[in-house]
C-alpha cells in the first residue's frame, strides 16, 4: 500500500515538476525521483521479509543498496532546488555516494555495508515469520556515515538560509525532518545491526513520512502559483486598464533576436496594426525621420552604459496627425552580463509637447522684445562701432582723392590706402552683421554646438564703445582648450550682453579707474561656465532671493526682466545661471552649460 | 598751398583710424606724432611745441576731458581740437570752457578739419609769442632789487615821485635815481610802456597807504 502511494505521488510530481519553471520544476522532479526510490526501497524490504536462501537475500540487498543511494541523491538534489542549499556541498553528497554505490557492488565481501552473513527465520508477536539476517559492516560503513553527516550538514545549512529568508515554517518542516529521519533511520540501523534488536529493516517509513512531508510543502507551493496566477491575470487587467486610460503602452525588445513586442496599447500609440510583425528597423519607420538620429543615440546610450533609456520623438503615420511620444526604459542583462532585453513605456505626450512649444514660442517672443530693447539702449556705443572704421574710411579717401591730384601717383601709397579701406569696411561689415543677428527673430530651436570663449569675445567686441564711454576696462579671462556646448548663439550672446551691461551698470558709483569687468571661462565639474563679475558694491544678501524675479529692478529705467529672461534662456539648454558676489566686492554671475557630447540633453 | 609749421600730435584708442588720419595729414602737408592712449601722450613729455593736439573723447584709461585738464594744470600751451565719434552738447560745451580750440566730429570732412587746424596754428603761433615776450619781461623784472619793485609797483599806481617817497618813507631823489633804475632795467622809456610790460606779466600796483 505504501508502495503503491509512493508510485502515485512519484507520478503526480512528475507531471509537475515536467511543466513548471527550471528551479522549481527540478525539485518536484527530485521529489517524484525520492518517491519512486522509497517505493522500491519499500519494494526490496518486503521481498527480504520473505526470503528463505541467503543466495537469494544477498541478492535482494545487492538491489537494495541501488534505491537507497538513490533516496540519498534525491534527497540532496531536493533540497538543492527546494532551498538552494550550497552546489558544490549536493554535489559532494552526490559523488560521495555515487562513489560508495560503485565501490560497494564491487567490493570483496567483507568490506561491504550490511554484508549478510546468515539468515535464520525469526517468529514475531502474532505467529507471523520473518527472515532475520546477520549482517557485517565493512570499512565502507564508516564512508556511509560520512556521506550521511555531509547530507545532514548540508540539509542544516540549507534550512538555516531558508529560515533567515522567511520560509520558517518549510525550514522545520522538511529540514528538521530531513535530519530528523536521517538519524533516526542510521540509529535503528545501527541497532539492527548490532544485534541488539531482532527486527526487519524498516527504512520505508520514515522516508515514506518525509516524501509525504515534502510532498506536502511542494503542494503548497503549487496551489500557492495557481492563486499567485489568479492574481497575476487580475493585476494585468488593472495595468491594462491603467494604461489604455493614460495613453500608455509597454513594449520589450530583445536585443539577440531583434523581435520587438508590443502591447495592443503601445500599437494603438503608433497605429501599427495588431498582427503586423515588429521589429526595431521596422519601428524606426515610424519615427520622424529628423528624430532618428536621437532615439539612435539614446537607444546606444542605453546598451552601452546600462543608463536608463529616454527619449522623446515624434511618429508619423500616413494620414494621422504627427504625434509626439515620450519613451522610458531600461536594459536588462543576460547570465554573461551582456545587455539582452530592452523593456519599458511609451506615452502619447502629444498635448504636453504643444503647450510647451507654446510656452517656447512665447518665450522667444519675450527674449526677442528683450534683445531689441537691449539693443536700443546701446545704440549710442553701437553706431560709434560702426561710426570709427567710417570715419576711418573717409580719411583714408579723402587722403586718396588728394594723391591722385598729384603728380606723379604714388600708386603703392595708393594701394595700402584702399588695402586699409577694405579691411575697416570689412570691420563695418561684421558690426553691423552682429546687430543684424541680435536683433532677428528666430522661430526655430536652435541648438549650435558652440565655444563659449567666442561668444564673450563677440559680446566683448559688441560692447567695445560702451565699456570706453562708461570708462569701464572689460577683462576677458579665457581658458584655453574648453570643450563646446551645445546652445543658442545668440541666445548665449544676449545672457552675456545682459550681465555685461547690468555690471556695468553696477559701477556707475565707482571711480572711473577702478571700474573693471571681469569676464572669465572656465570647466567646473561637468560643466562649462562663464562668468560675469564687477566691482560694483554686490547683490545685497535681502535681495539675493528676488533677482531673478520678473519685473523685478533696482534700476530706475528697468523693467526688471533682464535676468529672468536670462535665466530662461539659459535653462532652455539645460544650463543654469546663478548669482552671487564675490570676496573682493562686487557681483557674480555664473552661467554654466553642459558640453556638446553626444548623447547629453540639451 | 603749404601747412603751417608745427606738429599735429593724434591720441585715439582706434589704431585704424589713427592710420589713416595720420595719412590724410601727412598728405596735406603735415607733420604728425600719435598716441594710442592719455597717458602714452602724457608720458612722452611733450609740452610746447609748434602744432595742437587732436585729441579723441572716449578712451580707455584716461579720456579726453581728463588729459585736457591734466596738461592746463602743466601751462602748456598748445591748443587742443577734440575729435570724437560720439559728442554731445554738454561735453562739447565743457570742453569748449576749458579752453579746447575747437569740438569736432567723426567721420571729420577733410576741410573742416584743415581749417581748424589752421586756426588752431595760428592761434598757437600767437600764444607762442606772447609767451616769448612774457618770459622776456619777466626776467627783466627778475634784475630788479627789493627796492626797485616797490618804486616800480607805486609808479604802476600814476603816483608822483614826491608821493612814493612819501609812500616808502624815503628821499624823493632817492625815488627818483631808483625811477631811472627801473626804466633802464626794464627797457622803457615812458611809463606807459612800463604799463604794458607789467600787465603783461600780470604785476599789481601797489596799494597805497596814504589818501591824497
Amino acid at each position: 500500500m505504501a508502495i503503491a502511494a509512493c508510485l502515485t505521488l512519484a507520478f503526480i510530481h512528475l507531471g509537475i515538476g515536467r511543466k513548471l519553471a527550471a528551479r522549481a520544476g527540478r525539485a518536484h522532479l527530485f521529489l517524484a525521483l525520492g518517491a519512486l526510490a522509497v517505493g522500491a526501497t519499500g519494494g526490496f524490504e518486503l521481498a527480504l521479509l520473505k526470503t528463505d536462501t541467503l543466495e537469494r537475500y544477498r541478492a535482494l540487498m545487492y538491489g537494495a543498496q541501488f534505491s537507497l543511494t538513490l533516496m540519498f541523491i534525491s534527497l540532496a538534489g531536493f533540497i538543492r532546488y527546494y532551498f538552494a542549499g550550497r552546489r558544490w556541498l549536493a554535489l559532494l553528497v552526490i559523488s560521495l555516494s555515487v562513489v560508495i554505490l560503485a565501490v560497494n557492488s564491487i567490493a570483496p565481501a567483507h568490506w561491504r555495508i550490511r554484508y549478510a552473513d546468515s539468515i535464520r527465520p525469526v517468529e514475531t508477536f502474532g505467529g507471523a515469520e520473518f527472515t532475520f539476517a546477520h549482517l557485517t559492516s565493512g570499512p565502507l560503513t564508516l564512508l556511509e556515515i560520512i556521506t550521511n553527516s555531509l547530507l545532514i550538514v548540508f540539509v542544516v545549512e540549507a534550512s538555516l538560509r531558508a529560515w533567515r529568508r522567511g520560509r520558517r515554517r518549510q525550514a522545520v518542516m522538511i529540514g528538521g525532518g530531513i535530519v530528523f529521519f536521517l538519524g533516526v533511520t542510521r540509529s535503528y540501523a545501527a541497532v539492527v545491526e548490532f544485534r541488539h534488536l531482532e527486527t526487519p529493516y524498516f527504512f520505508i517509513f520514515p522516508f515514506l513520512a518525509l516524501i509525504v512531508a515534502m510532498g506536502r510543502e511542494l503542494s503548497v507551493d503549487v496551489i500557492r502559483a495557481v492563486d499567485l496566477a489568479d492574481q497575476l491575470q487580475e493585476r494585468d487587467r488593472q495595468v491594462d486598464l491603467a494604461a489604455r486610460a493614460a495613453t500608455l503602452g509597454f513594449w520589450r525588445w530583445d536585443l539577440k533576436s531583434n523581435a520587438l513586442w508590443a502591447t495592443d496599447s503601445a500599437r494603438v500609440l503608433f497605429g501599427i496594426p495588431n498582427d503586423a510583425p515588429l521589429d526595431f528597423d521596422r519601428f524606426i519607420q515610424w519615427v520622424h525621420p529628423e528624430d532618428r538620429d536621437a532615439v539612435y543615440r539614446a537607444v546606444e546610450r542605453t546598451v552601452s552604459s546600462g543608463a536608463d533609456y529616454e527619449a522623446e520623438y515624434r511618429i508619423v503615420s500616413a494620414g494621422a496627425p504627427e504625434r509626439w511620444i515620450s519613451a522610458r526604459g531600461r536594459v536588462d542583462a543576460s547570465g554573461d552580463g551582456a545587455p539582452a532585453i530592452m523593456r519599458g513605456v511609451v506615452i502619447d505626450v502629444t498635448e504636453r509637447k504643444r503647450a510647451q512649444q507654446d510656452v517656447e514660442l512665447i518665450r522667444k517672443e519675450l527674449a526677442h522684445v528683450s534683445r531689441i530693447s537691449m539693443m536700443g539702449e546701446l545704440a549710442g556705443s553701437l553706431a560709434h562701432e560702426l561710426n570709427q572704421p567710417l570715419a576711418a574710411i573717409l580719411s583714408n579717401a579723402q587722403a586718396a582723392r588728394w594723391l591722385l591730384g598729384a603728380s606723379p601717383v604714388d600708386l603703392a601709397q595708393l594701394g595700402e590706402i584702399v588695402d586699409d579701406i577694405i579691411r575697416d569696411d570689412k570691420r563695418a561689415g561684421e558690426v553691423i552683421h552682429r546687430l543684424r543677428t541680435m536683433l532677428q527673430k528666430r522661430d526655430h530651436e536652435a541648438n549650435e554646438v558652440l565655444e563659449l570663449n567666442d561668444v564673450a569675445q563677440d559680446v566683448a567686441r559688441l560692447l567695445n564703445s560702451e565699456a570706453a564711454a562708461r570708462n569701464v576696462d572689460v577683462v576677458l579671462c579665457l581658458a584655453p582648450g574648453l570643450p563646446p556646448v551645445r546652445a543658442g548663439r545668440v541666445e548665449m550672446q544676449q545672457v552675456l550682453l545682459n550681465l555685461m551691461v547690468n555690471g556695468m551698470d553696477a559701477m556707475r558709483d565707482v571711480p572711473a579707474q577702478a571700474r573693471r569687468l571681469t569676464v572669465s571661462t572656465g570647466a567646473t565639474g561637468e560643466h562649462v561656465t562663464v562668468t560675469v563679475a564687477d566691482q560694483g558694491s554686490g547683490i545685497p544678501p535681502a535681495l539675493m532671493p528676488d533677482i531673478f524675479r520678473p519685473f523685478f529692478t533696482t534700476k530706475e529705467q528697468g523693467l526688471g526682466m533682464g535676468l529672468a529672461i536670462c535665466r530662461s534662456l539659459v535653462e532652455a539648454y539645460a544650463g543654469t545661471l546663478t548669482a552671487g558676489n564675490s570676496p573682493g566686492g562686487g557681483a557674480l554671475f555664473t552661467v554654466s552649460l553642459w558640453p556638446a557630447v553626444e548623447g547629453k540633453p540639451s | 598751398m603749404s601747412a603751417p609749421a608745427g606738429i599735429v600730435h593724434i591720441v585715439d584708442d582706434d589704431a585704424s583710424f589713427r592710420k589713416s588720419l595720420e595719412r590724410l595729414l601727412r598728405v596735406r602737408g603735415y607733420q604728425t606724432e600719435a598716441f594710442e592712449s592719455a597717458d602714452a601722450f602724457l608720458r612722452s613729455g611733450i609740452m610746447n611745441r609748434a602744432g595742437c593736439i587732436l585729441l579723441d573723447v572716449h578712451m580707455p584709461g584716461l579720456d579726453g576731458l581728463a588729459l585736457q585738464q591734466a596738461l592746463a594744470r602743466t601751462r602748456c600751451t598748445m591748443p587742443v581740437i577734440f575729435l570724437t565719434g560720439r559728442g554731445d552738447i554738454p561735453m562739447s560745451v565743457r570742453a569748449i570752457k576749458a579752453g579746447a580750440a575747437d569740438f569736432l566730429t567723426k567721420p571729420v570732412d577733410v576741410d573742416v578739419l584743415l581749417g581748424a587746424l589752421r586756426k588752431a596754428f595760428e592761434e598757437h603761433a600767437r600764444r607762442r609769442e606772447e609767451q616769448v615776450a612774457q618770459d622776456a619781461v619777466r626776467a627783466r623784472v627778475q634784475t630788479l632789487t627789493e627796492r626797485e619793485l616797490d618804486v616800480l609797483r607805486h609808479l604802476l599806481t600814476g603816483a608822483l615821485n614826491k608821493q612814493i617817497g612819501g609812500d616808502l618813507e624815503i628821499a624823493e631823489k632817492t625815488v627818483k635815481v631808483h625811477r631811472g633804475r627801473v626804466m633802464e632795467k626794464m627797457g622803457v622809456s615812458s611809463v606807459a610802456e612800463l604799463v604794458r610790460l607789467c600787465a603783461l606779466v600780470g604785476i599789481q600796483p601797489a596799494h597805497t597807504t596814504k589818501v591824497q
